[in-house]
């Protein structure tokens, strides 16, 4: 099992054991004890366990750092950040997800239960001191102080696909797959655009990480048309390391791992370069349509009669 | 929530940029809960404090015993600690509010979770 993860990324797999925790030794049993399938509170896309403890290893999570989901889900990111010492916060837009409510993402089982929520998964390993709190938030619109506080931010933002993208916006700007969710608390839901998702991330890590804090993040890619250009930069922000996931024969999601190195200044300083930066991302922004599209279909069925 | 991240929330609501800091406090229902001290983090947090804030949230909840500010030598106190870790950590509000202090918008606080959630309108451009 080691082995095969370590050629999904293509040997980036940093074994800094001493420094940032224990996950070469006896990593099948992290793993195992860690499972998804044990856990009490599981959604749609809750991350594999062993991908969440990588994605710690290469935050570079240490004891008594201060760790940031911006699209918690489920927690899982901030279970593998808080079994390296981390106290952890969460955020995510949707209300039912972050109180534990609505419909149970397991089979057989209707509703969620009063035990299925972030804090009770922390508590099911004994990590609930880790938790520090989680807030329901528009990770377009963050409620933080100005100020450096996260040593790293760990997320896996929504591609569009199994969970919708989603950010607040206006009674005037109503369009197709609204919510209409009293108790959710979200006004209107408007789709938001990949390219727009990965600008902000960006940004607000350059902002509030701590010099030499770490984002790790996963970006999905057309594998046809993926250069590296389009990986998003920032100038407060050095890239240190892109890993490929494959997803279906023309999707993969990408690793991506930054450090931030420059600290931040003036917005305004940053937006016109940035926005220049992003016109190669621009295509990911139909990255749901072609994931749905014929496209890949077709493309499949040529490659098989060609095998033929 | 915890009074940490209540002195690390602000408002974004449009126009009101740093003067939406701090949020207004108010709850209903609070609790305490033990967590596991540990002085290290604790000392850590201190620097990033905003203790008029934090006095204020403090006070909003009626808690005795809080620091006026970090002693010399804090990081070697324990006593000083151990009172900063029960006031940041150990106090959780349940159920209350958050208002802002330049437009008065109120986010509620539900089975101890801030809803910060606002209209394309009212927030920041």
């Amino acid at each position: 099992e080691i082995k095969s993860l370590l050629s999904l990324f293509g040997g980036q797999f940093t074994n800094n054991q001493e420094t940032y925790g224990k996950i070469a030794d006896g990593q099948r049993e992290l793993i195992e004890s860690y499972s998804v399938k044990k856990r009490h509170y599981i959604g749609n896309t809750s991350m594999d366990a062993g991908l969440s403890f990588i994605m710690a290893n290469h935050g570079k999570i240490k004891k008594n750092d201060i760790v940031f989901d911006p699209f918690v889900g489920t927690g899982g990111l901030l279970i593998a950040s808080a079994h390296f010492g981390a106290y952890v916060y969460g955020t995510d837009i949707d209300y039912n997800t972050i109180h534990g409510l609505g419909k149970a993402s397991r089979k057989n089982q209707k509703w969620r239960g009063p035990d299925e929520n972030i804090r009770a998964n922390l508590r099911q390993y004994g990590l609930e001191k880790y938790y520090l709190d989680v807030l329901v938030s528009d990770a377009s619109k963050p409620s933080w102080k100005k100020g450096t506080y996260f040593d790293a931010i760990i997320t896996d933002p929504p591609y569009g696909i199994r969970e919708s993208t989603r950010r607040t916006g206006s009674q005037k700007e109503i369009q197709k797959g609204i919510e209409k969710c009293p108790e959710s608390h979200v006004p209107v839901s408007l789709n938001y655009h990949l390219s727009d998702m990965f600008f902000d991330l960006l940004n607000f890590a350059a902002e509030t990480l701590t010099l030499g804090g770490r984002l790790v993040y996963w970006l999905p890619v057309y594998t046809p048309e993926y250069t590296e250009e389009m990986v998003p930069w920032h100038p407060c922000l050095k890239l240190i390391s892109n890993c490929e996931q494959k997803l279906s024969s023309h999707t993969a999601r990408r690793l991506i791992t930054m450090e931030k190195v420059k600290n931040f200044e003036n917005q305004d300083q940053y937006s016109h370069l940035l926005s220049d930066q992003f016109l190669p991302y621009q295509g990911h922004n139909s990255f749901r349509e072609k994931y749905f599209s014929g496209i890949t279909k077709r493309i499949a069925k040529e490659e098989k009669s060609s095998q033929e | 929530m915890k009074l940490l991240t209540h002195n690390l929330l602000s408002s974004h609501v449009r126009g009101v940029g740093p003067r939406g800091f701090p949020l207004r406090l108010e709850a209903t229902e609070v609790r305490v809960i033990p967590v596991e001290f540990n002085p290290d983090f604790v000392a850590r947090m201190i620097p990033k404090v905003e203790w008029a804030a934090l006095l204020e949230a403090a006070d909003h909840l009626h808690l005795a015993e809080v620091p006026k500010g970090p002693t010399q030598g804090y990081e070697q106190d324990e006593t000083f600690l151990r009172k900063m870790h029960h006031v940041l950590l150990e106090v959780e509000v349940v159920e209350g509010t958050l208002q802002c202090p330049e437009s008065g918008r109120v986010f509620p606080i539900t089975r101890g979770i801030p809803n910060m959630l606002l209209n394309e309108e009212e927030t920041e451009t």
